[in-house]
């Protein structure tokens, strides 16, 4: 993963990186992006894969990316190579998606929403609603032959316009792949604590988005929180970093060099390394990866006598109660929603509703 | 009156062939495995070189 920090050309007024300089151009030094893919291609066999976000990661540029996809093709050579980059949508042209299609890339896209819960926290730098934006860039992504994945911030605003939102997704622009983040400020975006998102709201909201999702009835349509619970209520890998506790298994590389273990992660204390001066294998398999690794997959007591464990792992490492190893915030959701899709996918008697 | 809300056999059958399209659940992580990423801050559209990445650490 590698990031380009806090710089982007919008405003959104949750972000965590809402309180830092947003318009100082940081993106990641030739030599050191370079360094990453030659020592990422030398300490690992088999197929690779590199997430390219930020900040908004368009901002560097087409030739920086193309660099990328050079020095790839030149350390990677034979090998099997992916690249997936999480964008806000609103700088995506032609040219940007003929080179998405070109080399393969996946793209992810930030929207919350129709209109009303997209443009209530997703402004430009100028104040302004980007929603607009956003969709002319995913049209222009679905011209070129690119259905990208969604990533929808839900907060206590949105709550209400789930179906609104979900027939958005779906019909009017007609994609195929969402995914839903509830929004906790974690203490850093104070001014928007009463836009967090609650247990007990979690579990309504899902409710809610499954009966949805059964109601469309499309079976290429992709919630990723259902896929992973249905995964695992059938004993396979849920997948997902929140469910399957493999964020251990995850580095962040930052703008500075800085090698962090997940992107919601980067505070002092989780510096595994310096990828300026170390390289990447020490990093990784040093003490401190090693430790955090312990520390993220140890579990509250009450997790061990959970049917749920491997197929939750605790959620979240960044969302826990007290510290890495407290309680993930939305267990209870999670109990919920898991027996709700399993009723459902047995043709269960809990998900009877009136029929008014 | 009640309705039996439930999946349609289509819609079942679909995420159940992904769910068994997934390796079986684990045991616990050693942190020297890679992943595929379906990650928290990242979604992006179905990409058949991502699914299954695991890569490995070089003896």
């Amino acid at each position: 993963m590698k990031k380009c920090r806090h710089f982007s050309n919008l405003r959104c007024k949750y972000c965590f990186s809402q309180h830092k300089e947003q318009s100082a151009k940081t993106i990641m030094p030739d030599a050191l992006v370079e360094k990453l893919i030659r020592e990422y291609t030398e300490t690992f066999d088999g197929k690779l894969l590199f997430i390219w976000f930020g900040g908004e990661p368009l901002l560097a540029g087409l030739p920086f990316f193309e660099k990328i996809v050079q020095w790839q093709r030149r350390y990677g050579e034979g090998r099997m190579i992916s690249n997936g980059i999480q964008t806000n949508g609103t700088l995506i042209n032609d040219e940007w998606a003929d080179f998405f299609t070109a080399n393969d890339f996946g793209v992810g896209v930030s929207i919350d929403g129709a209109e009303a819960s997209h443009n209530a926290f997703r402004y430009t730098a100028s104040g302004k609603g980007s929603h607009e934006r956003t969709v002319s860039g995913i049209k222009c992504l679905m011209r070129h032959g690119i259905t990208p994945g969604i990533i929808q911030v839900l907060t206590k605003n949105s709550l209400k316009n789930v179906r609104e939102d979900f027939i958005f997704f779906t019909e009017e622009l007609g994609l195929k792949r969402m995914g839903t983040n509830p929004y906790i400020c974690d203490g850093i975006n104070i001014a928007m604590e009463d836009q967090e998102i609650t247990d007990e709201e979690l579990t309504a909201y899902f409710k809610n988005l499954i009966d949805l999702w059964v109601e469309k009835d499309d079976p290429n349509f992709n919630v990723r929180d259902i896929e992973n619970m249905a995964a695992g209520i059938l004993g396979r890998s849920t997948g997902g970093c929140t469910y399957s506790g493999t964020c251990t298994a995850y580095f962040s590389v930052n703008v500075d060099g800085l090698v962090y273990p997940c992107n919601r992660l980067v505070m002092p204390e989780n510096v595994f390394g310096d990828l300026k001066t170390q390289h990447l294998s020490e990093i990784l398999s040093g003490e401190k990866r090693m430790s955090f690794a312990c520390r993220a997959t140890t579990f509250p007591e009450e997790c061990n006598r959970c049917s749920l464990k491997q197929a939750c792992s605790n959620g979240c490492i960044g969302q826990r109660e007290g510290g890495y190893s407290g309680r993930f915030v939305y267990c209870e959701s999670r109990k919920n929603l898991f027996r709700y899709l399993k009723q459902l996918m047995e043709g269960g008697d809990e998900n009877e509703k009136e029929n008014e | 009156m009640k309705m039996k809300k439930k999946m349609s056999e289509k819609l079942l059958a679909a995420v159940q062939k992904r769910a068994m399209a997934r390796s079986p659940m684990g045991g616990p992580l050693d942190g020297k495995k890679l992943v595929w990423w379906d990650g928290y801050d990242c979604m992006w559209s179905d990409h058949g070189n991502c699914s299954g990445t695991e890569p490995k650490w070089k003896e």
